[in-house]
């Protein structure tokens, strides 16, 4: 059912549904939803506006009816082989729907046509589902609840998501002033509101502050990399580095900067040669928090409860070796370079970790911890290795042309091993001292607190 | 309390299912007894007249047929390939399914995900993979020990799906590096890493004092716990194969085989599923994938598999671990007996061979038979569903049971019906 891409443009109208109208149609992938109003032709009318033209229903998306067969439960109202012409299927949207009807033929137009009716002003329904989502994203729950399925859920304030909607169409769709809204309001400011287990849940429902949750899996990576001051560190993600194959048999998906550009990295042959070693690493942390290597059915919420390989993988993966390693480019290698206090340091660490300054039990630990070897921390010796050769680092030996050679796992298993170690260390500061610094800042980003929100 | 739209589902399916579950009751799915599974995955496609499907010679060049000559086993009427004779000696505690039999020919990343989760792909769902739904579904024998273990790369085929991250994996690409994110990273001695949890508990003292009232915060904290329980010694001490006497590590055998015995501490420490995947060290160039000339020293990779899971299966059943632990040898596809033009196989769905032993599998029996060059099916189809279920049946899985994706109902196995006469 619905198997290896068989209506590519049908799968996107649905993403696209839901992201934008929180209107899930996903059951009415291969059959009319039988809990939302929806009916498959909806889904594919929308597909075929995506597509700019009439689009014909799979054998593989429906359900086959045998004659005399069992009856289904589900109703099936198009037949395989049918053809749906494009149309904007959310009628309960009438003056939308008046707008010129997509033309046909030509996919730009068609394709126009919807993303315009999608952000008319008069689509009341989009501003309020996008509203919805920044409140969301900040305040750890929806006015409305789920996030992309709003078919029979109600506003718990409805007059806020008017108002914050309202805002978003008038500020030109601006998303900046309206998280700005949010940030400066009393609610957001207050300290998170425990549950009260009489009344579970009301408590976030109706926003008595914002509701604690962990960091998403992005979220976790890409602060863990912005506390420490250094980037991804990706490999291209590319199986093909020499570049020499075409494009549509070897993706190339570019060097990820941020977590949400990791894709699945699919060596499923179990090939030591065509492992990408470090973006494993970013990989195995974001998948311990939910992420997962597909992004076929992207998903508005994941199941965020913390589990025990969570806390594994930050306090010994080799993200977590790689972020608290005071290598040359660290930023606690800087900071533990400059002529300060160590006091005013390890203030300024906990303020980069935590965003707070620690209390006077927290920094007497670490002013004992640091405080015997600070003096002479510095190493004289020590020189400044920053000024890494990128084509040390990634190993462009190793292509698909070549991946069945030994020497082409040699490489990259004796690179999987460099990872596993880390950045090099800095030399300019003794190793007594860099590795109590480095403990610091492991204590600080495995502490709860790092992870949580507020 | 509001019906939610699942308990409106829920009552409707089993509503439905009531004529179907009296008759499922009626005969009660076998119960093979095991408790865990050993998954070893020939990755590349295991050619099937090379290994458990014996026929006639062919010439490496026109006339079709086996590589190898065929010997007897240990079970009357059943032959293995002449590279696997300690298996050939154990046949009487092993099951041979001779016909699994699919569609997906051409790429082995859509065959092997078939392999690991029963179903193709879809439009709308991620589909768990047997290691996962066996996590899920038997949950940790103890809290210091995760339920799933890959040897071999992370794969979206091996992955949760719907399920998600809790019923993932801990995976290791190398035995001598351990488990990623399992061990403290490798400058972190253990004083040092004393140290760090000292300033560690500190810092969450602080915190979870200011915030007792928060059931998150408990939460984070009880299972990071659980993790770091998980990272230490008991669990820890199982990766250390120097443990065991230099003798059985021998007769093991290659780094493979080293795997596999990996696998037997894992499982007696309460590991619920192990893949370990054999494609790594080639051997011959090419893992079991063995187009053109990657056949030339294919018998390697035969013997090393013959190796080590003899040894596996006596080394089970040493521990008293044989009838509660199911060893499976799996691939994504079989090989034609026709040869291309270097002498080598293509690929081959419609028929090809696995097998089954121990966790109360019958011994001696090979399920379904081919034709004369192990090309057709000539009796008893095994379709991946009904392999998969009888894999979930002998570990005392419904696999008619639905789990749930959102609020649609997903049956663990695609409509599978264990096979009859497998499981003891």
């Amino acid at each position: 059912m619905a198997s290896l891409n068989d209506a590519p443009m049908a799968a996107k109208a649905d993403i696209v549904s839901q992201a934008f109208l929180a209107n899930k149609l996903s059951c009415a992938r291969c059959h009319d939803a039988p809990f939302h109003p929806f009916r498959q032709k909806d889904l594919f009318s929308m597909a075929a506006m995506l597509e700019g033209d009439a689009v014909v229903l799979p054998a593989s998306s429906t359900v086959p009816v045998r004659e005399g067969g069992r009856k289904p439960y589900v109703e099936i109202t198009l037949k395989a082989g049918e053809s749906i012409d494009p149309h904007w299927a959310f009628g309960e949207f009438p003056d939308v729907g008046k707008l010129a009807p997509p033309p046909r033929n030509t996919s730009v137009d068609a394709r126009h046509a919807l993303a315009s009716m999608m952000v008319h002003p008069a689509n009341h329904r989009f501003s309020r589902v996008v509203a919805n989502r920044v409140w969301a994203r900040f305040m750890g729950r929806g006015i409305v609840e789920p996030l992309d399925d709003w078919v029979d859920e109600e506003p718990s304030n409805p007059e806020l998501l008017e108002f914050l909607a309202r805002e978003l169409v008038l500020s030109g769709y601006d998303l900046k002033h309206l998280s700005g809204l949010i940030f400066r309001s009393h609610t957001y400011q207050r300290r998170p509101v425990p549950d009260d287990p009489d009344s579970p849940g009301q408590a976030a429902k109706l926003f008595a502050g914002p509701v604690r949750r962990q960091m998403s899996a992005e979220q976790l990576v890409d602060s863990l990399h912005a506390v420490a001051g250094k980037g991804l560190d990706s490999e291209e993600l590319n199986l093909n580095p020499l570049g020499n194959r075409s494009l549509r048999q070897f993706l190339n998906m570019g060097s990820p900067e941020r977590a949400w550009e990791m894709t699945a990295l699919s060596n499923e042959r179990d090939r030591p040669s065509l492992a990408l070693p470090r973006a494993q690493a970013i990989v195995d942390m974001l998948s311990a928090y939910g992420w997962r290597q597909s992004r076929q059915s992207p998903a508005s919420s994941r199941d965020d409860s913390p589990s025990a390989m969570q806390s594994l993988a930050l306090a010994n993966g080799s993200t977590g070796v790689r972020v608290t390693r005071l290598s040359d480019d660290s930023f606690f290698t800087r900071l533990a370079l400059e002529e300060r206090p160590l006091g005013e340091m390890v203030d300024e660490v906990f303020v980069r970790t935590l965003t707070r300054f620690p209390i006077p039990a927290e920094r007497q630990a670490m002013l004992d911890l640091l405080g015997p070897h600070f003096a002479d921390r510095v190493a004289t010796a020590g020189a400044d290795h920053r000024s890494g050769d990128a084509a040390e680092k990634t190993d462009a030996r190793v292509s698909w042309g070549n991946h069945f050679d030994p020497e082409s796992n040699r490489i990259r298993m004796e690179e999987e091993r460099k990872v596993r170690m880390g950045d090099p260390p800095t030399t300019r500061l003794t190793p007594e001292f860099r590795e109590r610094f480095e403990d610091m800042v492991w204590a600080l980003v495995n502490t709860p607190e790092f992870s949580m929100i507020p | 309390m509001q019906p939610t739209r699942r308990d409106i589902f829920k009552g409707a399916a089993a509503g439905l299912a009531g004529s179907r579950l009296a008759f499922s009751e009626a005969r009660q799915p076998p119960n093979g007894g095991a408790d865990a599974c050993i998954y070893i995955w020939l990755g590349g496609g295991a050619g099937h007249i090379d290994t458990f499907d014996p026929k006639r010679r062919g010439d490496g060049k026109d006339i079709p047929g086996s590589y190898y000559d065929a010997i007897p086993t240990a079970a009357r009427d059943i032959q293995l390939c002449e590279h696997l004779p300690r298996l050939a000696d154990r046949m009487d505690r092993c099951a041979l399914l001779r016909t699994v039999s699919h569609d997906v020919n051409s790429a082995h990343g859509a065959a092997s995900n078939l392999m690991h989760t029963g179903r193709k792909p879809s439009g709308t769902i991620i589909y768990p993979s047997v290691g996962s739904l066996v996590s899920h579904e038997l949950g940790s024998k103890s809290d210091d020990v995760p339920s799933y273990v890959v040897m071999g790369y992370p794969n979206i085929m091996r992955d949760p799906g719907f399920l998600g991250a809790r019923c993932g994996y801990v995976y290791l690409t190398q035995i001598e590096t351990g488990p990623s994110g399992l061990i403290p990273a490798p400058d972190v001695d253990n004083a040092r890493q004393k140290r760090r949890e000292m300033l560690l508990g500190r810092l969450r003292a602080d915190y979870l004092a200011r915030n007792d009232d928060d059931d998150l915060v408990r939460a984070k904290a009880e299972v990071s716990d659980q993790g770091f329980r998980m990272a230490g010694k008991r669990f820890m001490d199982v990766f250390h194969l120097d443990r065991e006497s230099s003798s059985l590590r021998d007769e093991y055998g290659s780094e493979f085989g080293q795997r596999c015995l990996l696998a037997r501490r894992l499982v007696q420490a309460g590991v619920r599923f192990v893949e370990v995947s054999f494609n790594l060290n080639f051997l011959n160039g090419t893992g079991w994938d063995v187009h053109q000339d990657g056949i030339l020293k294919q018998h390697l990779l035969i013997q090393d598999l013959d190796q080590a899971v003899a040894a596996l299966l006596d080394d089970l059943e040493e521990h008293k671990l044989f009838d509660r632990t199911m060893v499976v040898i799996s691939t994504e596809f079989g090989r034609p007996a026709e040869f291309d033009a270097y002498g080598g196989r293509g690929h081959q769905s419609g028929a090809f061979s696995t097998l089954f032993a121990g966790g109360g599998v019958r011994g001696g029996v090979a399920v379904g038979t081919t034709d004369e060059i192990g090309k057709r099916i000539v009796d008893r189809r095994i379709t991946v569903p009904d392999y998969f279920a009888t894999i979930f049946a002998a570990m005392g899985i419904d696999s008619a049971k639905n789990l749930y994706a959102n609020d649609r109902p997903v049956p663990i196995t695609d409509h599978g019906q264990p096979m009859s006469g497998i499981l003891a």
